[in-house]
């Protein structure tokens, strides 16, 4: 005989005892692997979906608005350090897309121009047919996503709108903006799916991203960019030839030319040169950059010269009564103006002083609008002294001083002129003839100073720069060398050209903003508690049962210790049986899960598919935790059972209880109910932030509270009903008393578990019924509209809706907030990856106070300021930290971040800024976003021209009239690609994801709720089953077997009744918020059916056991007693 | 000549059980005084609730007095650790219930061998002892049954052998008769005498019956927990 025998006999003989062990805890193992499998399946889910999005691209540089030649994807590729990786330049542009018969429209489309010949080797692209049409430029490819929400197929006709962006910030006064964007009619030459990179997007976002694909020189040559691309895709390479970012970045340095920076450097016929920019206007990183390549030729040519040139288009230059209508006008320095030209100085050509009649020493003024006042057009005067007059030709090479400004540059004829502002003067014969002759010849010259300081502007300080080579220097070898130096002392980044290693960004994006393992471990919670107690019950009538058996051992010399060994050593092979089943239960669980996660709760992922993966961590770790905690059990449970002495357990089998001590039970009675009331009445003055949280904690404190009582309470019960003439209805209460820790144990396990499935329904948010208030999720607002293509016109001025061809009179009343956008990540719940960069908004403070509820502040800011926070400087130390405030939920789940944690992010320049959270709003439609004062944001990103995002407020009044007028908006806006959702269904959404979750949670607690009510039946019997004998002598005695029936049944219930009561009593004050808020809706249909399918399954629980145990003959019990 | 030292002393024995809630404790043995020597035997016999059994636990070290010292071997036990006793239970004492408490997931044989896991005598000589138990209880072809095959007098046999394999001093029984049929009564009556004689092995039975007392000897009377009759007493 040994010990390892004696276990296996054991086991053997108990086998039926320990199955009931083995299923309960193989129940909570599976509750523990399945979460931990649901995590390790979102997870590759995740990463499944960023490695089809971006199929062989490992790094990315992506431009944005800013283009550079197209040959540099080739240029990248010939560099020796990327021999092996494919480069791949594409020309990214948003755009819509429509059925043309309009029945189906795509906003948000993504339109990529990509190299008809190289593309198809990069992607993966099965050669055919349909790739030659393609290749022609007479079909375009799409991918699912785009063909499912137009319905269309192979074949089908779809009309394209692509954003024609301008070189010049659209938020530029000058800028053009009737020809925004560009149409195709095209048939759909094939369908890509995820693996042709159909899926292809360089952000983190919610599935469904769509893309339709043109040839790169369609696409750019239709959209004014030809040679042009803005996105380089760079896969790995192979072998040795694998590429890191360090490899990249060098590549980069050295393959980077002049012209990629949209910098021109042109030879004059005077000999000189004129650098100049594609963009108009040179901003201060590159003029940074072109001081430091001046510094070094001025080293090899000493002698050469350089002036610096600002020309911008003067509306009216007036002399008295006389004026003459737009003219370019040159701010330069030596040697293009004279030393010493004062700043309220001007110099006249002789054609301008002709035409006005002015003399040396006249008065000038001038007139210009300001170049970032944009649609608004905001025009200023200044007035000038006439310092000199100078021969028209004597400015070498004048047209060349005239930067390439859209619309005007290459205009043969003012009448072709196509400028972003009405042509208020007239233009009269002699303008006309010089501008045919003279083209933008300035007609004035003024000192630097005094331009820069009418017309800088975010877009840059300078529109060009006039070199002259020193004497005996041919211009060609200047330039040579001067490109040279300019190429050194450029850096991309500075103008915002950097690879970014997006593969491995994407994989730790994938890793998720929410650990859905945690999560379901969390949700699962009640179900693994559920099955432990269930597990614990069964073992403990296990250990009752052999309580004989104990105290032989105990009676025969074995120590306690060696009997718990013993008991234990059985115990942990039970628990690792029971683990064991767990896999395979927890398999099934977690596919259960998978597929609830895609349908009945889609709002919580918004994926249609999740692929089911499962890792060794998760088998081992959920099969341990699920081990262990039934070893754990085990042991509480074995622990009473050790106490006991050999006597004991052979006389009285059943361990006598008493329910604890009274003392413990009257303080924890006492505390939790007065803690209850004084935190429910407190709750009741706090605010709606702190009221939810506050009353369930007056809710919990009250469950705490009245389980103690409740003990108290049945001590109470059987000192009274003992006293009591025994009757019928006092027998059954005595005998639920009689084992007062299992009838405890009942109640707290229903309390728990209904104030566990109740009390969180505080928790559930619904939109629109308070939406209207401007401290509500959507600020009050009524619609949120989003565009493809800015919108630069003020839509609050008649003139700005009268630019889209909209009917002010329809519209009276509307207010839009606009909104700059800087994409990024989607940082809102809808997306399951963590947010690296999220997408930034630039909105004026002034026009959101007093909306939104705002929850936090930084430490050492006061929320209360609210908007203002953005504003606030001081707030944040360094010039580059810049205040950013979102979503509470975006910047906790989302973001991962907390109140004044900062962000690091490149300015469009290349500069690294900070940016610093300081303010957080509670539940609204920001999700996804960080907002930052629009100044901050154009100073950031200047080529972020325009809105994407509009506000919308409509008048008061005018809900009969809102379909209207969100037609009229749709109708004009349709060309930017706006979507307009009610605000309150959007917030909605965001709020489907916290409801869906919770939802989750209660459904889960339903279950493990049922599960425990599945304990009711097993106490039910192990009761009877111990007092057979007893009824039976009650039978013997003439009770009938019915009238036994309803006496055990009663004895039953009233505790079962008892702890619904309880929770369902606590968990009423924990929703109290929610019952008088309009805005909550607490027991939403399904939670009732739980609670009715908890109350019909005790019942019926009960009644069978009951059933079942005083079934059969009774009195053979007391025959064989 | 001096008197050879009792096996086992009683000096001033009560036990009280502990008062239910409200109530008063509840005397079950008062100043019991006793000293039995090797080899002796002795019945306590006595109305129902007049202590024998509670006495007997007592001595088997199987619950503690309320006052009083019991002495085994010369060793107070009443300042043992619970510890302490089990070993003294497992080397000193052997026992015998009303009702057999064998395992049923063992064998015959192995009932018998359980106690000795408990000193993790795992050696030859303990199989072998065994089996002559067995054999001597006249269990020898039962072996390899379990419990549920046997009838009540084989149980308690088995359950004797089980409270001898150790070797203990002093074997006690309480009721070991009380289940069993006249014949299996007298037939296990008969063995704890024989086995009293063989083994040398104190003997002391709390019983109801008569006629095992009678058997025995040595009886003493046990009432409203004091000790009536009885040697030494």
């Amino acid at each position: 005989m040994t010990w390892g025998g004696l276990i296996r006999r054991s086991l053997r003989h108990h086998a039926w005892g320990h199955l009931g062990v083995v299923l309960g805890l193989g129940i909570a193992t599976a509750a523990l692997v399945g979460a931990l499998v649901v995590g390790d399946s979102v997870r590759a889910t995740l990463r499944a979906g960023a490695l089809e999005r971006l199929g062989p691209i490992h790094h990315a540089l992506d431009a944005g608005d800013r283009f550079f030649s197209q040959n540099l994807a080739a240029r990248l590729a010939r560099h020796p350090a990327l021999a092996a990786a494919p480069v791949a330049g594409v020309l990214s542009l948003p755009g819509t897309a429509n059925r043309p018969d309009l029945a189906a429209r795509a906003n948000q489309v993504q339109v990529l121009g990509v190299g008809a010949d190289s593309w198809p080797s990069f992607a993966g692209w099965v050669d055919g047919a349909d790739l030659a049409a393609w290749k022609n430029g007479e079909a375009v490819i799409i991918n699912q996503a785009l063909a499912l929400h137009l319905r269309v197929s192979q074949g089908d006709e779809l009309l394209l709108r692509v954003r024609k962006p301008s070189l010049l910030s659209e938020d530029a006064a000058i800028t053009p903006r009737d020809d925004l964007a560009v149409g195709f009619r095209l048939k759909v030459a094939r369908i890509i799916g995820s693996g042709d990179l159909g899926s292809m997007s360089l952000r983190a976002g919610r599935p469904g991203v769509m893309n339709a694909f043109l040839p790169l020189s369609v696409l750019a040559a239709r959209t004014g960019l030809e040679g042009s691309a803005n996105l380089l895709a760079v896969g790995r390479g192979t072998g040795s030839g694998a590429v890191d970012s360090g490899a990249l970045k060098a590549a980069l340095g050295d393959s980077f030319e002049i012209e990629d920076a949209g910098l021109q450097l042109l030879t004059n016929t005077s000999g000189s040169l004129q650098l100049a920019s594609s963009r108009v206007f040179l901003e201060d990183g590159i003029i940074a950059a072109i001081d430091r390549a001046w510094q070094a030729q001025e080293q090899h040519h000493p002698g050469s010269q350089q002036a610096p040139v600002f020309t911008y288009l003067a509306n009216l230059i007036t002399a008295g009564t006389n004026s003459v209508p737009y003219s370019m006008v040159t701010a330069s320095a030596p040697p293009l103006v004279p030393q010493g030209l004062a700043p309220d100085e001007m110099i006249l050509t002789d054609w301008l002083a002709a035409d006005l009649g002015v003399a040396v020493g006249g008065g000038i003024d001038l007139s210009y609008f300001l170049l970032e006042s944009g649609s608004t057009l905001v025009e200023r005067t200044n007035h000038f002294r006439v310092k000199s007059i100078t021969p028209l030709d004597s400015l070498p090479d004048g047209q060349r001083l005239m930067p390439e400004f859209p619309g005007v540059a290459r205009a043969e004829s003012t009448r072709d002129w196509d400028t972003g502002f009405p042509l208020r003067y007239t233009i009269r014969p002699q303008d006309e003839q010089f501008w045919r002759k003279h083209r933008g010849t300035p007609k004035a010259l003024i000192s630097l100073e005094a331009g820069r300081k009418m017309w800088s502007s975010r877009f840059g300080t300078l529109s060009g720069i006039r070199y002259i080579p020193g004497a005996g220097t041919p211009p060609a070898s200047w330039a040579a060398q001067f490109r040279g130096e300019l190429r050194t002392a450029l850096d991309p980044a500075v103008i915002g050209l950097r690879f970014e290693p997006v593969r491995e960004q994407a994989l730790v994006a994938a890793v998720g903003s929410q650990d859905f393992g945690g999560l379901f471990l969390a949700f699962s919670f009640f179900v693994v508690i559920a099955a432990l107690l269930l597990s614990s019950l069964l073992f403990r009538f296990n250990l009752e049962r052999r309580a004989n058996e104990t105290g032989t051992l105990l009676s025969v010399g074995f120590t306690p210790r060696q009997v718990t060994r013993l008991l234990m050593s059985e115990a942990s092979l039970v628990a690792g049986a029971g683990a064991l089943l767990g896999i395979v239960l927890g398999i099934g669980y977690a596919r259960c899960l998978l597929w609830a996660l895609t349908t009945l709760w889609i709002d919580a992922t918004s994926l249609t598919q999740l692929q089911f993966a499962v890792t060794p961590a998760s088998l081992l770790g959920g099969t341990l935790a699920g081990m262990v905690a039934g070893i754990f059990t085990a042991w509480t449970t074995l622990r009473g059972q050790a106490r006991r002495t050999a006597r004991e357990l052979l006389n009285d089998p059943v361990e006598p209880s008493g329910p604890g001590r009274p003392t413990v039970a009257r303080l924890l009675a006492g505390t939790g109910l007065a803690g209850a009331v004084s935190l429910g009445i407190w709750a009741g003055r706090q605010g709606a932030g702190v009221q939810a949280p506050a009353f369930f904690g007056a809710g919990a404190l009250l469950l705490i509270g009245g389980t103690a009582a409740a003990r108290l309470m049945l001590s109470a019960l059987r000192n009274r009903v003992n006293s009591r003439i025994l009757t019928f209805s006092s027998l059954a209460l005595r005998n639920s008393c009689r084992r007062p820790r299992r009838t405890l144990a009942m109640v707290a396990l229903l309390a728990s578990g209904s104030f566990l499935i109740v009390a969180p329904g505080v928790f559930r948010l619904e939109a629109g019924r308070e939406s209207a208030r401007r401290d509500s999720g959507t600020g009050g607002f009524s619609w949120i509209g989003e565009s493809s293509i800015p919108i630069t016109q003020d839509l609050n001025t008649t003139n700005g809706l009268e630019f889209y061809g909209l009917n002010a009179g329809q519209l009276a009343g509307l207010r839009v907030t606009p909104l700059r956008v800087k994409d990024g990540d989607e940082a809102s719940c809808l997306n399951l990856n963590r947010a690296r960069k999220p997408r930034l908004l630039g909105v004026d403070p002034a026009l959101l106070k007093g909306r939104f509820q705002f929850t936090a502040a930084a430490p050492g800011l006061d929320k209360t300021a609210g908007w203002e926070l953005l504003r606030n400087r001081s707030s944040t130390g360094a010039d580059l930290e810049i205040p950013v405030i979102g979503d509470a939920a975006s910047i906790q789940w989302a973001m991962g971040r907390q109140m004044g944690d900062a962000m690091d992010y490149e300015a469009e320049d290349g500069r690294k800024v900070r940016l610093r959270i300081v303010g957080a709003v509670a539940n609204s439609i920001l999700q996804g976003n960080l907002l930052m004062d629009e100044a901050r944001f154009r100073e950031l990103f200047p080529s972020a021209s325009g809105a994407r995002m509009l506000f919308i407020d409509l008048p008061t009044g005018a809900i009969g009239a809102e379909t209207n007028m969100v037609s009229e908006l749709a109708r004009g806006l349709a060309d930017t690609g706006l979507d307009l959702v009610p605000a309150p269904r959007r917030l909605a959404e965001f709020n489907a994801v916290q409801n869906t979750y919770l939802g989750t949670f209660q459904m889960l607690g339903g279950l493990g709720f049922l599960l425990g009510s599945a304990g009711l039946a097993l106490v039910v019997l192990r009761n009877i089953e111990e007092r057979r004998g007893e009824l039976a002598l009650l039978s013997a005695a003439g009770f009938s077997q019915g009238r036994l029936q309803r006496m055990v049944m009663l004895e039953h219930i009233l505790p079962f009744l008892g702890g619904l009561g309880l929770g369902l009593s606590s968990a009423a004050v924990a929703v109290a918020p929610a019952l008088f808020s309009s805005t909550t809706v607490p027991l939403p249909g399904p939670l009732c059916l739980t609670i009715l399918l908890v109350l019909v399954n005790g019942f019926l629980c009960a009644w069978g056991a009951v059933r079942f145990a005083l079934r059969g003959e009774l009195m053979v019990s007391l025959k064989r007693d | 000549m001096e008197s050879p030292a009792p096996i086992l002393s009683l000096r001033n024995l009560s036990k009280d059980y502990a008062p239910v809630e409200g109530g008063t404790a509840l005397p079950v043995l008062r100043d019991i005084n006793l000293e039995v020597f090797a080899g002796e035997r002795l019945s306590l016999m006595g109305p129902s609730g007049s202590g024998k059994s509670t006495l007997l636990q007592i001595i088997g070290t199987l619950d503690r007095p309320t006052s009083g010292t019991l002495v085994l071997n010369g060793r107070d036990l009443s300042r043992l650790s619970a510890d302490e006793l089990a070993a003294v239970r497992q080397k000193e004492i052997g026992f015998v219930f009303q009702s057999h408490y064998l395992l049923p997931q063992c064998t015959v044989l192995e009932n018998v061998l359980v106690p000795t896991l408990a000193n993790g005598d795992g050696s030859k000589d303990v199989g072998a002892r065994a089996v002559a138990l067995l054999e001597r209880v006249g269990l020898s072809g039962r072996l390899h049954h379990h419990p549920g095959q046997l009838s009540g007098g084989e149980r308690q046999r088995v359950a004797v052998a089980r409270a001898l394999i150790n070797r203990p001093k002093l074997l006690l029984a309480d009721e070991p008769t009380g289940s069993l049929d006249f014949a299996a009564a007298q037939s296990l009556a008969t063995l704890l005498l024989e086995l009293n004689q063989e083994q040398q092995v104190t003997l002391i039975v709390a019983t109801h019956s008569r006629d095992l007392a009678a058997i025995l000897g040595n009886v003493c009377l046990l009432r409203d927990g004091r000790l009536l009759k009885g040697q030494h007493a």
